[in-house]
């Protein structure tokens, strides 16, 4: 399997190859040998640490279908997060090794390479190379054992040769973060046909149009630029009072940054593939568009951290709601 | 040319003797004519006069010519001969020459033998002297490398210095489990765990020493279980040796406790002993992104009775906190030796911010309470003594 130049050069029409994966995302069968990024995307993000390498695509790719990294052994990261699903599952609240629901919605992964504030729903993981270990060891997700998942890792028949092909060093239990994060930045998701109109190959309809520019009058002070979102972490108005129990699991971001400023607050989740991404918010309440943009015109609930933005919230006709959920249907890969 | 060809000579005798003849036949046939016979006879033997004398003149002149030609060619046969001396001394000389060069030919033949061999064997000893100078060069190298690394090693190794962290409560010693009276109260400490990174050795002159890559545990542990199979046995280690520290003069050193913002923000990489299998990181602090920088626990009663059990962690990078101690005297690592410094860590200080009443838990959602106990850390530490091991 040898990698080529020319791999990377197919970015875009590549993408869109296999029919039960409803949006398109990368990598492809050979990851590609040097870093793109797609035609008017910034910069993708990487650590110092970890720079691009097609070999530690590959093993993180290896790694993210492998169950036996979970403690019951039956568990892999696509369990919950499906790539037929948009690595996400579609549940309202996934269930993991213990059984018991999660407190939180499993979020669909694609385009991450461009995230620099921060993984999870409260931003808790400061970094994809540091994102791995909550979910593989928290004993209701995979509930891994980090010295047994290293032992055996070591003493495995084929992992310890791509190790060796990903890395210069010796085994160390980071490199298996360090690969999946690798994996991780490569689920690109780039070809919708909201792309394809920017690039003049497709036509929005008068009601997409109509719903771009609702789009961009009430929601992109938070959707904002080509990823939909502006990587922040806002209070949308969907609670007033904020549980510290379970380790301030709903807190929001204060969890993260202990200041009470930023209880309720939750990373602003791109609008792109969205109408495949349900359900909705941090713990998938809302099972459709619909009921979320009925939330922005009434639910609103009122509350110090709410993003100013909101309050009294969005004045919308039903004839809006139509127009924008037309218009979210654009930012879907085929 | 002053000789006359006898060819000559013959046809103008043989000329005269047949005209006779034809005279006498023409008197035998008419007599008229006799007169003018004799007449024409005459005149014919006047002509033949004049010939002969002609002829005499020219035989005297040849003659005289021969002469000539004879003395002429004595002196050129003369010469010739005296030429042919010369030519053959010449040829003698030639002979000689020739030999002289077939010698010296033979000579240089034999010279430029001797030169080629000469070459070859300069070759050959070129040669030698090349790889054996060339073997000796390298030798030296390595040698002058051995030399260098060894002194590299030497000034890097200088001698180790050893810090050994005494947990003591108050005045006696720490011993796990064992019941202290702390005034009315007592305590019990069933776990003490930390990370001293960032080490520094502070020299006189006001420079620093920071060692690479230092990020240490020092721990009192009981056994514990992780939620596979695996058990992590009790451990105590309280003994942190530095090595490769550059002979100097120093007067303190400086640490920290908990690990510095690059590598508590990224929890894959992993320097000195840091890494995140070492069972201080767990899920709680991984969901924050942050290795726990301390541990600390145990049961502590009352003098009312009342007993709390608690357990107290520090982590993320707003816990991060040095500590820094002058040694009682400067440090002068060359002429000390291997050297050891002897730490007191007091957790009586570490209870002493919540004298109103202990928390049971300290830990990520308790900033507060984690800020006043990464403080207390750093009172913790005091110096005993630096000394030979």
């Amino acid at each position: 399997m040898r990698r080529t130049l020319f791999s990377y050069l197919l970015w875009g029409s590549l993408c869109a190859c296999s029919p039960e994966v409803p949006f398109e995302v990368m990598p492809q069968e050979e990851p590609p040998l040097l870093w793109v990024d797609p035609p008017g995307f910034p910069e993708a993000q990487f650590e110092p640490s970890n720079p691009y390498d097609p070999a530690r695509v590959e093993l993180g790719r290896r790694l993210f279908f492998e169950p036996r990294l979970s403690g019951p052994g039956t568990i892999s990261c696509a369990t919950c997060h499906n790539p037929e699903q948009g690595f996400a599952d579609g549940l309202v609240r996934s269930v993991g090794a213990s059984g018991k629901p999660l407190a939180r919605h499993t979020p669909a992964l694609f385009n991450l390479a461009w995230v620099s504030s921060g993984f999870f729903w409260d931003g808790g993981a400061k970094n994809l190379e540091s994102l791995v270990f909550g979910p593989l060891t928290d004993p209701d997700e995979m509930a891994g054992d980090l010295l047994e998942i290293a032992a055996w890792l070591q003493e495995d028949e084929s992992y310890p040769t791509e190790f060796e092909r990903a890395f210069d060093e010796p085994f160390q239990i980071g490199q298996v973060a360090m690969a999946l994060a690798q994996y991780l930045r490569s689920l690109v998701s780039v070809n919708s046909k909201y792309d394809q109109a920017r690039q003049g190959k497709a036509a929005l309809s008068e009601a997409e149009v109509r719903g771009l520019a609702l789009v961009e009058e009430h929601c992109s002070s938070c959707h904002a630029g080509e990823q939909f979102t502006n990587h922040e972490y806002k209070n949308n108005g969907i609670a007033q009072t904020f549980s510290e129990e379970d380790d301030g699991i709903s807190l929001g971001r204060a969890r993260v940054t202990g200041d009470p400023a930023d209880r309720g607050k939750w990373r602003t989740p791109t609008l792109r593939n969205v109408t495949k991404t349900a359900p909705y918010m941090h713990d998938g309440r809302f099972a459709s568009l619909e009921e979320v943009l009925e939330h922005y015109r009434s639910g609103i609930q009122e509350g110090e951290t709410l993003a100013p933005e909101l309050r009294g919230g969005i004045s919308l006709s039903p004839e809006d709601v139509q127009d924008i959920v037309s218009f979210l249907q654009t930012l879907s890969a085929e | 040319m002053t000789t006359v060809p006898s060819s000559l000579l013959l046809f103008a005798l043989t000329t005269a003797c047949a005209e006779d003849e034809v005279d006498r036949s023409d008197a035998e046939a008419g007599s008229s004519s006799l007169e003018e016979t004799e007449q024409e006879l005459q005149v014919r033997l006047k002509e033949l006069e004049t010939i002969v004398s002609r002829l005499g003149t020219l035989i005297e002149k040849n003659e005289r010519a021969l002469k000539n030609a004879q003395s002429e060619s004595e002196v050129t046969q003369a010469s010739y001969a005296a030429a042919l001396e010369k030519n053959e001394k010449l040829h003698e000389e030639l002979r000689d020459a020739e030999v002289e060069l077939a010698s010296l030919q033979a000579t240089l033949r034999a010279a430029e033998e001797e030169l080629g061999d000469l070459k070859a064997d300069k070759q050959t000893l070129l040669a030698l002297l090349d790889s054996s100078s060339q073997e000796f060069f390298g030798k030296l190298e390595q040698l002058e490398d051995q030399v260098k690394q060894l002194e590299l090693r030497l000034s890097e190794a200088g001698f180790p210095v050893s810090l050994r962290f005494s947990h003591r409560v108050g005045d006696e010693e720490l011993v796990r489990g064992q019941q202290y009276s702390v005034g009315d109260a007592s305590l019990s400490v069933k776990e003490i765990r930390y990370w001293v990174s960032g080490v520094k050795l502070l020299g006189v002159s006001g420079e620093e020493f920071a060692l690479p890559d230092s990020y240490y545990l020092v721990e009192d542990a009981p056994e514990q279980m992780t939620h596979s199979d695996y058990t992590r046995p009790a451990r105590k280690r309280d003994v942190v040796t530095l090595l490769q520290i550059p002979t100097g003069q120093y007067q303190g050193m400086e640490f920290s406790i908990g690990v510095d913002s690059l590598y508590n923000d990224n929890l894959s990489l992993h320097a000195g002993e840091l890494h995140v299998l070492s069972n201080m990181a767990n899920e709680t602090w991984m969901w924050f992104t942050s290795y726990i920088f301390s541990k600390f626990s145990g049961s502590y009663e009352t003098e009312a009775g009342e007993k709390v059990a608690f357990s107290w962690d520090t982590g993320s990078n707003a816990m991060y906190r040095s500590v820094s101690l002058d040694f009682p005297e400067v440090l002068n690592l060359e002429e000390s030796g291997a050297v050891q410094v002897d730490l007191n860590v007091d957790v009586l200080e570490l209870l002493a911010p919540f004298s109103d009443g202990l928390p049971a838990v300290i830990g990520p959602q308790k900033q507060a309470e984690m800020s006043l106990l990464a403080d207390a850390y750093t009172r913790a530490f005091t110096l005993e003594s630096v000394s030979a091991p």
